[in-house]
C-alpha cells in the first residue's frame, strides 16, 4: 500500500464510521429547515449550525444540499438584518426541498449570465430578478459561492435587471 | 438493432426537472453537423445508473450516444460537429470523455491520479466560443477512463447492471469495458472547456468504497495494461 492508497482508505474509513451519525445528523437539519420555512423562523438557524460538526468534517462538506443550506441560512440571516427586515428567501418556500429548490433555480438564473447566454435565454433570468423574489442578499452570497469566472461581472449584470 | 450512422442521441439519467431543463436548454443551442439527427432520451428515477443508461442504450438506435448527467451543461456550440470528426478521425475510438486519466490509479479513484481535458471549475477566465473551434490537430489524449459526467460513445457495450447497482464507478466500469474490446477511449484537448458540471462543488462518496472494491477484484489493472503494474 503507498501513500496515496493509505490516504484514500483512511478517508473512505472515516466516511465509514461516521456514516450514520452523518444521516441522522443530516435528517435532523433537514427537519428544522423545514420547521424554519414553514414558520418563517430564524432562531431554528442556531439548531440547525450546531448539528454541522460530524469528527473530523462538517456535514457541509461532504452533502452539496448541506452546503446549500448553510449560505440559505447565511442569506436569510442577512436579509432580516436589512430595514425591514423581509424575508425573501422564505417567500414561497414551505420546506427544505423548496429552499434548495429555490437556490438552485437562482443559481441556474444567474450562470446564465455569467455564461454570456443570449437575450432570449435571459429572459427568465431579467423576470425573476425585476419581479423581487431574489434579495440583494441572495444575488450577493449566490454569485460569490457559486459563479465559477466573474461573480462581479454576474451581480453588476443582475442588478440592471432589479 | 442495426444503428443509425446519422443519428445522435444524448441520454439522461434524472431526477430532478429543475436540472434536466436547465441542461436542455444548453443542449438545444448545439449546432447539429450536417446530415444528422438528434434525438433524447431521459429517464427518471432510475434504479442505477447501470440500468437506466442500458435501457435507453436498448431503445435508441443512434450510432452515437452522449450520456450525461442531468447538471451538466454543454458550451460548446460545435461540441457536436467536433465529437463526430474525433470519432471519424480514430476508427478505433470507442468513447470520448471531456475529462480522463491517462494512467487508472491503484486506489481507483480516479481524482487522485494525473487527469487530462477541461472543464468549467471555479476562476476560469470568461469563455468566448464565437472564434473557437476544435481541431483534431489540438490534440487528442488517449486515456484508461473517463470522468462518467459526460461519455460520448460510438458503439452499444452493454453497461455492467450485474456489477453496479448503485451512482459511483459506473463510469470506470463502462471505461474497461470498452477497453477490454480493444477501443480506445480518448480526451480531446480543450483550450476552452467545453462543459460546466454543476455539481454543487460536493461529491456524494457514501457508497464509493463499496463499489470500488468491486470494479478493483473485477478489473484487475495489471490485467488491463499488462507490465505497467
Amino acid at each position: 500500500m503507498d501513500k496515496k492508497n493509505d490516504t484514500t482508505s483512511s478517508f473512505l474509513d472515516t466516511l465509514a464510521r461516521i456514516r450514520t451519525r452523518f444521516f441522522r445528523q443530516r435528517e435532523q437539519a433537514v427537519r428544522l429547515a423545514d420547521e424554519m420555512a414553514r414558520r418563517r423562523d430564524l432562531s431554528y438557524i442556531p439548531q440547525i449550525l450546531a448539528l454541522f460538526p460530524i469528527g473530523p468534517y462538517r456535514l457541509s462538506q461532504l452533502d452539496a444540499d448541506m452546503r446549500r443550506l448553510l449560505i440559505i441560512c447565511e442569506i436569510v440571516a442577512a436579509e432580516e438584518k436589512l430595514p425591514g427586515g423581509r424575508l425573501v428567501f422564505l417567500e414561497n418556500a414551505a420546506s427544505f426541498d423548496d429552499l434548495i429548490w429555490k437556490y438552485v433555480y437562482i443559481t441556474f438564473l444567474l450562470r446564465r449570465i455569467e455564461l454570456r447566454l443570449p437575450d432570449d435565454a435571459l429572459t427568465e433570468t431579467a423576470a425573476a430578478l425585476a419581479g423581487g423574489g431574489i434579495s440583494v442578499c441572495a444575488l450577493q452570497k449566490i454569485t460569490e459561492c457559486e459563479i465559477f469566472t466573474d461573480p462581479e461581472y454576474v451581480r453588476r449584470q443582475a442588478m440592471r435587471y432589479m | 438493432m442495426d444503428l443509425n450512422d446519422k443519428k445522435i442521441c444524448f441520454i439522461i439519467c434524472y431526477n430532478e426537472d429543475l436540472y434536466l431543463q436547465e441542461c436542455l436548454l444548453y443542449l438545444r443551442r448545439l449546432h447539429v453537423p450536417e446530415g444528422f439527427s438528434t434525438d433524447l432520451l431521459t429517464i427518471a428515477d432510475a434504479p442505477s445508473m447501470t440500468e437506466g443508461y442500458q435501457s435507453a442504450m436498448e431503445a435508441s438506435d443512434a450510432r452515437y450516444k452522449i450520456y450525461l448527467h442531468q447538471d451538466v451543461f454543454i458550451l460548446y456550440p460545435y461540441f457536436l460537429d467536433s465529437l463526430i470528426e474525433i470519432f471519424r478521425s480514430v476508427p478505433q475510438a470507442g468513447m470520448v470523455g471531456m475529462v480522463g486519466t491517462p494512467v487508472f490509479p491503484e486506489d481507483f479513484m480516479m481524482w487522485s491520479g494525473r487527469r487530462v481535458g477541461n472543464f468549467y471549475i471555479r476562476d476560469t477566465p470568461p469563455c468566448e466560443y464565437r472564434d473557437y473551434r476544435y481541431e483534431i490537430g489540438h490534440g487528442l489524449h488517449t486515456v484508461d477512463a473517463v470522468d462518467g459526467f459526460l461519455m460520448a460513445t460510438a458503439c452499444d457495450i452493454p453497461w455492467r447492471t450485474d456489477l453496479l447497482k448503485g451512482w459511483d464507478l459506473y463510469d470506470v466500469s463502462q471505461s474497461f469495458e470498452f477497453r477490454r474490446r480493444g477501443y480506445k477511449i480518448l480526451v480531446p484537448e480543450q483550450r476552452l472547456p467545453w462543459c460546466l458540471h454543476d455539481d454543487g462543488q460536493i461529491l456524494s462518496l457514501w457508497d464509493y468504497d463499496r463499489d470500488r472494491r468491486i470494479c478493483m477484484k473485477e478489473y484487475p489493472l495489471s490485467l488491463l495494461r499488462p507490465g505497467t503494474h
